[in-house]
């Protein structure tokens, strides 16, 4: 706790400065929220609004979702953490964000508490569990010290995964069915996700229509294999996705199959290189072909 | 509706791509190779245009399976189209047989216009497992319905 | 809609131990959606047996809308060639909800507003409400999101339910309230004085909920429509429908067409005024492009626009919408912004 009242305030102090000296016009970042454990994103344009800015283990959100539509500003300074800055290198790769509107706030960040779980003591979400990127890939400033950090177990699959993974086909088909008969699909996960930017989402264009209105399982199944797909050599696995769903669905058995299998078949970790192109938006011609005939 | 004992014919919805395996396709009709008639086109310019979208809205709405099938690597009429193509379909495969999409429900091949032999193996290959694995389930969709539109659901 | 008397005819003890055998008891006739454990958080479904049934959570996160105007609703099928249309089959069984909190009871009130009154009648929604049997249940102690004394609800008045449940020791006070509810609880004993009269102590002395000023927020909303507030408020909004979707008394919907192999059905399914394909013409014009115009209309409509049209306001105070929010953004924060608006003078 109280290394992170350190980190809050070095950050309150550096925001103000970025502010006063005109670095940047606007700081988007963490403030207290309206409910015990919750955060909530600020604003801020006014060096003596500084303050308003928090950091603790519960700033679960990911900011970077909140870039592209800051069109006003001319030089922000963003909060974030190791995963957020990930899908950051992502968005300029992709050229939605010019690396030269941004300055980059970094946070060392040891893992954000899963407000859903109702045990003592809280413990990490998942994707925190296993998180090798504490430090962020890309920053103008840094705050934390990457030594506190304890080490994690990287490549092992949580829980959750090894179970769902361990099932057979048939049964993997009716768990997932089972996950997603609680879509009400709001659409938080996409909204969430600083890589869905699509103007048009497939599952809102009418002509054609790919998936029906209402809630057939098979549409719902359509839509979060697409989603995967489409997040595929891009995914920072931050995980804001999974963390906004208000039905609690595991989206991660999804996104995090298609991040293992882009590491394994293309050794790619999105996000962490700003040069490298993202793994599904180039090729090798010693890729694997034996799922061709 | 399927006759009682009578073999199960499945329904393959087959992408081709304009420049190798369509033209494969025409070659296997003008050389006079038999392959089984379970496979609809569906032409398109390069393998690299098939959306993982097509492939499940296929599935969704009453293909048994799914072909996709372009130039050979390095053959590409767009020079790349098919190596960007490639890199797409294994991540697919590979998330679909973690969902439990039935594997080989969906099959990938190189087919060059000069391989009409190839084309028919493949389609003749792609049918048989298919056939294997019977009508697809998973993914279909279909509504409850009152009893006096079962029967004319599966005409 | 019309209920019997709301004057409880008796009252019954249930103790708490034998709930599950009273759910139990229910399931060998009626179709019962209870809240069900999730991961952190209860659901309304369909259970098959009373240990299913989770109380743990006060509200469960989806509202009981669902049952009334499900998010995917088939008006009817149809098939190429043929002349006639076809119902969707329907529930053999009759349905209760067990249990439903008095704000959620409000909020069917606002859904009958829309879809059952003297202009216009949804037989749909009025099958499917007059078929349900609702078993209420006092709220004694709000939790932190509860909003529901702004709007005058009273969470230990069983109105509108058939039958109502306080919880009184180790045991459920259960006020009859309706004849259908009378034939639910046949086999359960008189409750005894004293526990009726403990009862009405904990009624009286109740916790309220949080209450917000409403008549300021009204007011501001009049003259307002294009205050700066709105792209201020709407700035960490994601335009996510979680908000719309587990709302007990947002109501929109959409019609369209949906086909599976040779059948068709027309589909009625939720819509959302957060989605800006809530509002895009034919022509390609979108009225509402900004998350502001799309925040500003959700807040509108359930605090201007409806009470306007109904008389009612499109609120319960809930606070599903506070719990859900994967920002935080808080209509409770939004409306004590709105309330301190119409005062100049404060910031």
């Amino acid at each position: 706790m109280e290394l992170e009242n350190q980190i809050e305030h070095e950050l309150r102090e550096r925001a103000q400065q970025l502010l006063a000296e005109n670095v940047v016009d606007l700081i988007i970042g963490y403030g207290r929220g309206t409910l015990p454990n919750r955060v909530t994103p600020v604003f801020i344009r006014k060096p003596q609004d500084a303050n308003m800015l928090v950091w603790n283990n519960h700033c679960q959100l990911n900011l970077v979702s909140y870039l592209q539509r800051m069109q006003s500003s001319s030089k922000i300074g963003i909060v974030v953490k190791g995963c957020d800055a990930r899908s950051l290198v992502g968005l300029i790769k992709e050229k939605q964000i010019s690396r030269d509107r941004l300055h980059i706030i970094g946070i060392v960040c040891d893992g954000i508490l899963d407000t859903r779980a109702t045990g003592e003591p809280p413990i990490p979400y998942a994707s925190c569990q296993h998180c090798e990127v504490n430090v962020p890939p890309l920053y103008d400033i840094l705050i934390g010290s990457p030594d506190e950090i304890k080490p994690k177990k990287p490549s092992e699959l949580d829980a959750e995964l090894a179970a769902f993974e361990a099932l057979s086909p048939a049964e993997r088909w009716k768990a997932l069915e089972q996950e997603f008969s609680r879509c009400i699909r709001c659409y938080a996960c996409r909204n969430a996700c600083p890589l869905c930017y699509c103007e048009e989402c497939f599952v809102d264009q009418t002509q054609p229509k790919w998936i029906s209105e209402g809630t057939h399982p098979s549409d719902i199944m359509i839509y979060h294999l697409v989603r995967a797909l489409h997040s595929a050599g891009r995914c920072g696995e931050c995980g804001a996705c999974e963390r906004a769903c208000p039905m609690g669905i595991k989206l991660r058995l999804l996104t995090q199959k298609v991040s293992r299998d882009v590491a394994e078949l293309f050794q790619d970790k999105p996000g962490i290189d700003l040069e490298r192109p993202p793994a599904l938006h180039t090729f090798s011609t010693d890729d694997d072909n034996s799922t061709f005939l | 509706m399927m006759q009682p004992g009578a073999e199960f014919e499945p329904r393959l919805i087959a992408f081709l791509c304009n420049w190798c395996s369509y033209a494969g396709a025409d070659l296997a009709g003008i050389s006079r190779f038999q392959y089984p008639p379970n496979i609809r086109v569906i032409r398109v310019p390069c393998s690299g245009r098939v959306d993982p979208l097509f492939i499940l809205k296929s599935l969704q709405h009453g293909a048994d399976g799914v072909l996709v099938s372009g130039c050979h690597p390095g053959d590409c009429h767009y020079l790349t189209g098919n190596y960007y193509a490639r890199r797409k379909f294994i991540v697919l495969k590979r998330l679909l047989d973690y969902v439990g999409l039935e594997e080989n429900r969906v099959q990938f091949s190189w087919v060059s216009a000069a391989e009409g032999e190839k084309f028919s193996r493949v389609v003749a290959d792609a049918v048989e497992k298919i056939k294997a694995l019977g009508p697809a389930k998973r993914l279909v969709k279909t509504f409850s319905l009152p009893p006096e539109l079962i029967q004319a659901a599966h005409m | 809609m019309a209920k019997d008397s709301t004057k409880h005819l008796t009252s019954k003890l249930l103790p708490k131990k034998n709930l599950e055998q009273f759910l139990d008891a229910l399931l060998k006739q009626y179709d019962v959606i209870a809240p069900v454990e999730q991961n952190g958080f209860s659901r309304y479904q369909k259970i098959t047996r009373g240990t299913e049934c989770c109380l743990k959570y006060r509200l469960p996160r989806n509202s009981i809308k669902e049952f009334f105007l499900p998010q995917d609703e088939t008006l009817f099928f149809f098939e190429p060639g043929a002349a006639s249309l076809s119902d969707a089959p329907s529930a053999k069984r009759e349905p209760i909800i067990f249990p439903v909190r008095p704000c959620d009871v409000r909020a069917l009130t606002i859904l009958d507003a829309v879809f059952d009154d003297e202009q216009f009648s949804d037989s749909y929604y009025v099958e499917k409400r007059r078929r349900m049997r609702l078993i209420g249940m006092a709220c004694l102690e709000p939790d932190d999101t509860c909003f529901c004394e702004t709007f005058d609800i009273n969470s230990t008045d069983g109105t509108g339910c058939d039958l109502f449940l306080t919880e009184v020791e180790d045991s459920y006070i259960i006020d009859v309230l309706t004849t259908k509810g009378k034939t639910l609880i046949k086999t359960l004993a008189d409750a005894p004085q004293e526990l009726i009269q403990k009862k009405k102590q904990q009624v009286a002395a109740r916790r309220k909920s949080q209450s917000l000023k409403l008549a300021e927020v009204q007011n501001f909303l009049k003259q307002c429509f294009e205050s700066e507030l709105w792209e201020e408020m709407a700035a960490k909004c994601l335009s996510c429908g979680a908000c719309a979707f587990l709302c007990p008394t947002c109501h929109c919907f959409d019609i369209t067409d949906d086909v599976a192999g040779k059948i068709g059905r027309r589909l009625r399914s939720w819509d959302c005024c957060m989605f800006p394909k809530f509002t895009l013409h034919a022509s390609g014009h979108n009225p509402r492009t900004k998350h502001a115009q799309r925040l500003r209309q959700r807040i509108m409509h359930k605090f201007s626009y409806f009470p306007e049209n109904k008389s009612l306001i499109a609120c319960v105070g809930c606070g599903r919408c506070v719990v859900a929010c994967p920002v935080n953004l808080d209509i409770r924060e939004i409306l004590s912004t709105l309330a301190s608006s119409t005062h100049p003078a404060s910031p």
